[in-house]
């Protein structure tokens, strides 16, 4: 016990040395310890949200990007497709069309050839019926006059043969 | 010049001797509770100020034994005991550096009727009490430890084992070695500080001016690694006494 006492040791010292120690110990961990950590712990984990929340989002962003791309190539193909659908059928009815106004023209220029003819079988019969009138009418008013006259009676005879 | 081993007894208070070590420690209490205390308030999403000190500390702190055990769980059991020795280690030992510290005091008639300087604060971990009080409360946090992570009945096996002679021997031994740490402990740190405190002394009685300032940075220096060897050496114990044993 010499010891001690030189050493300054002293049991009731030592007691509030522990105390206040262990006092120290329970006032820092509720004051410092548990707060800090938690606002570290909740901090550490926000941040690990956002990176996440980054990533997923940058991995969104692409497949957005990817499919904005074969969308674009999709809709230039299908157009492609339309342009030459619409051509082709532009194509075919604008020969159909052809076609028809050909047939029609070549119907109309047959009409007319037609009636042309029969227009001139026509007149060509009225004409000589209208000079075998003349003719007679003429024929008729020589005759009234001439009659005896042989000469103008074998002219007569002519005429009518070859109006005939 | 006086240098004493015990520290000097200040007053009495119902019958407990009020040594300035004491004195110092509590004082080096109130320093920290207050800090946190005002740090910790009100806790904002970005730190400022005295904020960001507290947590640069506290996570510092929490690598340092995460790196250690691997394993949150046993981190956060740890945490408390061994974060608060080295703060308080560290911070009595930088603030027994401080001026006042054993210069400050009263005079006071010795039996042989010498006047002598009795300061009111010693720097807390230059007298035996306080530092086998953190000893006593190291060692009993690591077989609290121990017996929080593995249970009391497999724990006791460490020191209590009948299942042959020699485990009991082993276990006798390792009754031993846990003494062993208190007396390491608390005779390590007593011994730097002491000695820091009478080098201090010393150099200031010799040469008052410049002189003291490279063993003040000394100090400075030990101050803190010790504190770093204490809460060290508690960490890897409190880690080996929660390891499960492969029998």
């Amino acid at each position: 016990m010499e010891l001690f006492t030189k050493l300054g040791i002293n049991g009731a010292l030592l007691i509030s040395q522990i105390v206040n120690f262990t006092l120290l110990i329970i006032l820092l961990k509720k004051y410092a310890y548990s707060p800090v950590l938690k606002v570290l712990s909740d901090r550490s984990d926000k941040i690990e949200k956002s990176l996440e929340q980054a990533k997923k989002i940058e991995e969104e962003l692409r497949n957005t990007e990817e499919t904005k791309v074969t969308e674009i190539k999709k809709a230039k193909e299908e157009a492609a497709e339309i342009v030459k659908k619409s051509y082709d059928v532009a194509q075919a009815n604008s020969e159909k069309a052809i076609d028809e106004t050909r047939k029609k023209t070549q119907e109309i220029v047959a009409k007319a050839k037609e009636e042309i003819q029969d227009e001139k079988v026509r007149s060509v019969k009225e004409a000589e019926k209208e000079i075998a009138d003349l003719a007679i009418s003429i024929a008729e008013k020589i005759i009234h006059k001439n009659l005896d006259s042989a000469v103008e009676k074998k002219l007569a005879e002519e005429t009518l043969s070859k109006i005939k | 010049m006086e240098i004493s081993i015990a520290a000097e007894t200040v007053t009495h208070i119902l019958g407990i001797p009020i040594t300035n070590s004491l004195l110092a420690s509590l004082l080096t209490t109130v320093v920290l509770v207050t800090i946190s205390y005002f740090a910790t308030k009100n806790l904002k999403e970005v730190p400022r100020g005295i904020q960001s000190f507290i947590e640069y500390a506290v996570e510092s702190l929490y690598n340092m034994i995460q790196d250690v055990t691997d394993d949150k769980e046993k981190t956060y059991k740890f945490f408390p005991f061994v974060a608060t020795i080295f703060l308080f280690i560290i911070t009595s030992n930088w603030m027994g550096l401080l001026p006042g510290y054993g210069t400050l005091g009263i005079y006071e008639e010795t039996a042989e009727g010498e006047q002598i300087l009795v300061s009111f604060f010693r720097s807390a971990n230059s007298d035996l009490n306080s530092t086998i009080a953190l000893a006593v409360v190291g060692v009993l946090s690591i077989q609290l430890m121990g017996i929080a992570v593995l249970g009391f009945a497999k724990y006791s096996k460490k020191f209590l084992n009948f299942s042959s002679p020699i485990a009991f021997f082993i276990g006798l031994l390792e009754i031993i070695s846990e003494i062993a740490k208190m007396i390491s402990f608390s005779f390590r740190l007593f011994g730097n500080i002491f000695a820091g405190e009478v080098l201090l002394t010393v150099i200031m009685t010799l040469a008052p001016f410049v002189a003291p300032l490279p063993f003040f940075g000394l100090e400075l220096f030990v101050g803190f690694i010790q504190a770093l060897v204490f809460a060290m050496l508690l960490l890897v114990f409190m880690n080996i006494a929660t390891m499960e044993h492969e029998e």
